[in-house]
């Protein structure tokens, strides 16, 4: 059976301290529900992704189902980390898939501004292994930047390759009223910004924020019956690594990324060249060229070719992360994946405003969660 | 003792570790039944899935496989910063990481060989210095 996506709705990413997080939800529900035509009563459960432990409420999905007023229908919590709103997709699909449900809302959110500074710090020192790696100080960007500084000696990747990235996000970014960042910046600032984990620096990594996007699913039948123009999920593919990454065989490659990618384009039938555009997962710099390969969009260890000639900006052979990515939009964890999956659905929809790539066809979206324990790759069309 | 300079979990059933550790020796687990070498050490073999394990001491000597170094650190390792990290793959398998000790991060590269060193930290820790 085919799953439809038949309503969409984005909230302003951005630092949003003075809403509560079942505020941020209720604004792109409500407009999901109205890009759907449905009324609250069609949709039958209601799948919420968030990493918990950036909230003071303990059960989120409990006050959000209320303030939503989807009770009673059923609802619940998926967690993967940042690819958490990815794997409350995965589950809703397969609710539609059995039958169990026909019409599914999957809502990805996150405050992440409700946490002091110090609480951030502690939660940013857990994001590893515990036992063996978080005892020597690792942090999430001090991880991404074992994988940069392996990538810089195996491939040639320079800081410059990685700068460009910021800097072609950030400029998409200016065309997204939700993103967190509408602001250009130069290669100079990024190389120039204070060092974070070496070799990334402050402009080398997304910021938090706090947000919310939600999609509505529903099967081939169902989904004709309430939208025009459904956009279909041609292909999934979801998988797995080791948490710890002692364990990776290789540290500049995210192995469930390739897993899942491979899933999601033998599923859709189609190849990486077939594809009109790309939502990368950019937690850092280094992890959107880490995923033109690992999605095979370039060959292993040309990652930096394709930024370095320009074609993963708007107008070239590749766009990628024409919403700003996570770079520019903010990194409202559990809200990411959502907010991926409907931009995908916006740009085939042809609804994308100035953000559109002309023609879009194929939209692939690439979720990783963690340093890649998580990985969720999603590809939709017509 | 324990490991590094916080800990967040007990040492679990793998505790014996931190004796080889006090001892001056770095250990890792071999499963006696399907031969399979854990390093960080296991409890439980995840390829048969026996709990059946001995103890192997490991040479202290490995490679860099690549490095950072945190200048924003967590809770707990405020006053620590700027240290360097470096992931070692010990001779023989395996991987740790530890903290660049006497040396600065431009004297470094991947490749490099390295031995791991048990230091003793804050009194009642010990931490993988990782020397040239």
């Amino acid at each position: 059976m085919k799953v439809g996506v038949v309503g969409i709705g984005h909230g302003k990413f951005g630092r949003r301290e003075d809403n509560t997080v079942q505020e941020l939800a209720f604004e792109p529900f409500r407009d999901a529900l109205e890009d759907s035509g449905l009324s609250k009563d069609d949709i039958k459960a209601t799948i919420i992704g968030s990493s918990p432990e950036y909230h003071k409420q303990r059960s989120i999905s409990g006050v959000v189902a209320e303030y939503l007023g989807v009770n009673p229908q059923m609802t619940f919590l998926v967690e993967a980390a940042c690819a958490s709103s990815s794997a409350a997709l995965h589950s809703a699909v397969a609710y539609i898939k059995s039958g169990m449900y026909d019409v599914v809302a999957v809502l990805g959110l996150q405050k992440m501004t409700e946490l002091t500074t110090p609480e951030i710090l502690a939660l940013m020192g857990r994001v590893g292994d515990v036992q063996w790696e978080s005892v020597f100080g690792t942090t999430f960007p001090g991880y991404y930047a074992m994988y940069a500084r392996r990538h810089m000696y195996d491939y040639g990747t320079t800081e410059e390759h990685m700068a460009m990235v910021a800097v072609k996000n950030h400029l998409h970014g200016v065309d997204n009223p939700n993103a967190m960042f509408q602001k250009e910046i130069v290669l100079e600032k990024v190389l120039g910004s204070r060092p974070v984990a070496s070799p990334l620096k402050l402009y080398d990594c997304c910021g938090n924020a706090d947000g919310a996007a939600c999609l509505i699913i529903a099967g081939e039948e169902k989904a004709k019956k309430i939208s025009d123009t459904p956009v279909w999920l041609k292909g999934m593919g979801a998988a797995s690594a080791s948490m710890s990454v002692l364990r990776r065989e290789k540290l500049n490659t995210i192995p469930s990324a390739v897993e899942a990618s491979k899933q999601a384009y033998k599923q859709a039938g189609i190849g990486p060249k077939d594809l009109s555009l790309a939502e990368v997962h950019d937690c850092f710099t280094i992890a959107e060229i880490i995923a033109y390969e690992d999605l095979g969009l370039a060959k292993k260890g040309e990652g930096s070719k394709l930024i370095e000639e320009g074609q993963t900006y708007k107008d070239g052979d590749m766009p990628v992360n024409v919403d700003g990515g996570l770079k520019a939009k903010g990194h409202p964890v559990g809200a990411t994946g959502a907010s991926m999956a409907v931009e995908a659905v916006k740009q085939i929809r042809g609804e994308a405003g100035k953000r559109q790539v002309d023609g879009a066809e194929y939209a692939l979206m690439h979720n990783v969660g963690g340093i890649g324990q998580y990985c969720f790759v999603n590809i939709f069309s017509r | 003792m324990e490991l590094g300079k916080i800990s967040f979990v007990p040492p679990s059933k793998i505790k014996e570790y931190l004796t080889y550790l006090e001892d001056g020796k770095i250990a890792g687990t071999k499963c006696k039944n399907c031969g399979t070498p854990h390093f960080p050490p296991r409890a439980d073999c995840d390829n048969c899935m026996s709990d059946d394990m001995e103890w192997t001491v490991r040479d202290p000597k490995g490679e860099i496989v690549t490095y950072t170094t945190i200048h924003i650190g967590p809770t707990g390792f405020e006053d620590a910063v700027p240290y360097t990290i470096c992931m070692v793959e010990l001779e023989g398998g395996g991987r740790l990481l530890g903290w660049l000790d006497e040396a600065k991060e431009e004297d470094i590269t991947v490749g490099q060989d390295v031995s791991i060193n048990l230091k003793e930290f804050e009194g009642d820790r010990i931490i993988y210095a990782v020397r040239l």
